[in-house]
């Protein structure tokens, strides 16, 4: 299962106690029509632990690339061990762009413009 | 300093924290006098003090700074703001009010300066921002229930990455990617760590970064950029970057202090402002609140270095042309006694407390008859060591005005 950080998901039925750990306890956003969203306030490790007991299923953090909108994998990240997707909320750098010289620039532009 | 030099100037080109950051400039653009006050909670080094200076720059706010120093007593705080000047309407200019590091500003011995802030931020024709590190904080709690929360997380690491390389780029300079990655891993998502440890690496070379404890700088590489600072939040960095223990902040400033030859008027402030930061130390021993740390940097850095301000004082590497070393050394067993407690209680050997800490101990006490009870009281001296005690501040505060 993955799991983009900041857009809505759903997934299956969980139970009870998981829902309630996941938005109790891991901050997990929920909302009857959209689903769930990981938020800033989020524990995102929490969050792919207890599902992934409740899932059997490996559960991946995705964040998207502010630069160019593409997914990052925090999987794939060599500072995945440090970070592991839980102070990059919203929006992270995916590998094409992090080693372009203009990146910089371009993220303070991404930025102004959704400031607007 | 890189930090200061490559401080953003303009919210965008921060990084990290998006969404707040646009909440914050969000609830700026639309600020009205019916709007609750700001408080911008997060770890440090991630940019809040930034972002409040810059976000009030490209606003055209002026920005009124008061820190922990400032405002730490309910009777400071009053000093340097009455609330009815900033009610009035005679301040035309858009200003806005800046409380940074409020989680410093109670002291023990204060006990309104909560609900001095709560008045101030009644009716306030300006608007008003603070922040804090910690929100777990009883006294941040009631500020959280009346405030407009914005918080702050630490920033990923590919960021502070690509921001470090950028500034390095800018400087003209690179590391390798093994040492910007170190950099970036031991700064635990705090850029101001990272950006500091680059700017040591790329000046003292590859080792620096590889016996570099934690995050900090060392106290020499601290020392030396305090000393050259050209300003008070140049001062702040060097400190905030140092992860060595207030003492030997305390004793290598006094040091280079002393064996810079400052004499007079000069001297004697800079002392004073020195036993400040050490009261601070106390209090962090007592109290066991070691978040009066960011305070004691302040202290530093405000006080310290203003009374240092223009005055040749460098690092200096212990032993100072010390004309009471020699007699403390001969002077009897009780000496010898003091300076065996001091040692034991600042984990040092007795050689170095009686030369550093006994006339350092012995002059503070001089100036303050409430630091000699707690030196007295620490220590356990006895009548006749006390007397012993009394003779040596004597001693070496004429030594120390006679300069
Ligand atoms: N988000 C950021 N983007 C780019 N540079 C930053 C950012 N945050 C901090 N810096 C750099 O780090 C320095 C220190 O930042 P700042 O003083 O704003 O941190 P802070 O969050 O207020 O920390 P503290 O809690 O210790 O007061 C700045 O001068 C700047 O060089
Ligand atoms: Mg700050």
């Amino acid at each position: 299962m993955k799991i983009v950080v900041g857009e809505w998901f759903r997934m299956p039925p969980v139970g009870t106690d998981i829902f309630k750990k996941l938005v109790n306890e891991a901050a997990l956003k929920y909302d009857k029509s959209n689903g769930f969203q990981a938020t800033p306030e989020t524990n995102l490790p929490l969050v792919a632990s207890i599902l992934k007991e409740a899932l059997h299923e490996n559960v991946e953090m995705l964040l998207n690339c502010f630069i160019c909108g593409g997914a990052v994998e925090c999987s794939q990240c060599r500072y995945n061990d440090i970070c592991g997707g839980s102070s990059a909320f919203a929006s992270c750098i995916c590998d094409d762009c992090e080693n372009s010289e203009e990146t910089p620039s371009i993220y303070a532009i991404r930025f102004a413009q959704i400031a607007d | 300093m890189w930090v200061e030099k490559h401080r953003p100037r303009n919210p965008n080109t921060m990084i990290g924290n998006e969404e707040v950051r646009l909440a914050f400039l969000k609830w700026l653009k639309n600020w009205g006098k019916k709007s609750k006050p700001a408080l911008l909670l997060g770890p440090p080094g991630i940019g809040k003090t930034t972002l409040v200076h810059a976000a009030a720059d490209t606003l055209g706010y002026s920005v009124l700074e008061l820190n922990a120093s400032d405002v730490r007593t309910k009777t400071k705080l009053e000093e340097r703001l009455a609330p009815s000047m900033l009610h009035s309407s005679l301040i035309e200019e858009k200003l806005l009010i800046f409380l940074d590091e409020v989680d410093g500003i109670y002291g023990r011995q204060d006990k309104g300066g909560v609900e001095f802030v709560q008045d101030l931020v009644k009716g306030s024709r300006h608007p008003i921002v603070m922040a804090a590190n910690v929100e777990d904080d009883k006294k941040i709690q009631k500020l959280v229930k009346s405030a407009q929360v914005f918080k702050f997380q630490r920033l990923p690491p590919k960021l502070i990455e690509m921001a470090v390389k950028n500034i390095l780029h800018r400087e003209g300079l690179s590391l390798d990617q093994e040492t910007l990655e170190k950099i970036v891993r031991s700064a635990k998502g705090d850029i101001r760590a990272a950006v500091n440890s680059a700017q040591v690496a790329v000046g003292a070379g590859e080792d620096v970064v590889t016996d570099m404890r934690d995050t900090s700088i060392g106290v020499v590489d601290a020392l030396k950029l305090f000393f050259n600072a050209s300003s008070s939040r140049e001062a702040l960095m060097a400190m905030r970057g140092c992860g060595a223990q207030p003492r030997d902040k305390i004793r290598a400033i006094f040091q280079s202090i002393m064996a810079s030859g400052l004499q007079g008027e000069k001297l004697v402030k800079a002392l004073e402002a020195l036993s400040k930061a050490d009261e601070i130390v106390e209090e962090i021993g007592e109290t066991q609140n070691y978040r009066l740390l960011r305070y004691f940097d302040t202290i530093l850095a405000t006080k310290v270095f203003e009374a240092l301000k223009g005055s040749d004082v460098h690092y200096k590497e212990e032993s100072l042309p010390w004309p009471l070393q020699i007699r403390i050394w001969n002077e009897g067993k009780l000496l010898g006694e003091i300076s065996q407690r001091l040692a034991a209680q600042h984990h040092t050997s007795s050689k170095q407390a009686a030369l550093i800490y006994l006339p350092y101990v012995a002059l503070l006490s001089k100036n303050s008859k409430s630091r000699e009870d707690v030196v007295i009281a620490r220590l356990r001296l006895d009548e006749s060591q006390v007397k012993v005690l009394r003779k040596e501040e004597l001693r070496v505060s004429q030594e120390v005005y006679k300069r």
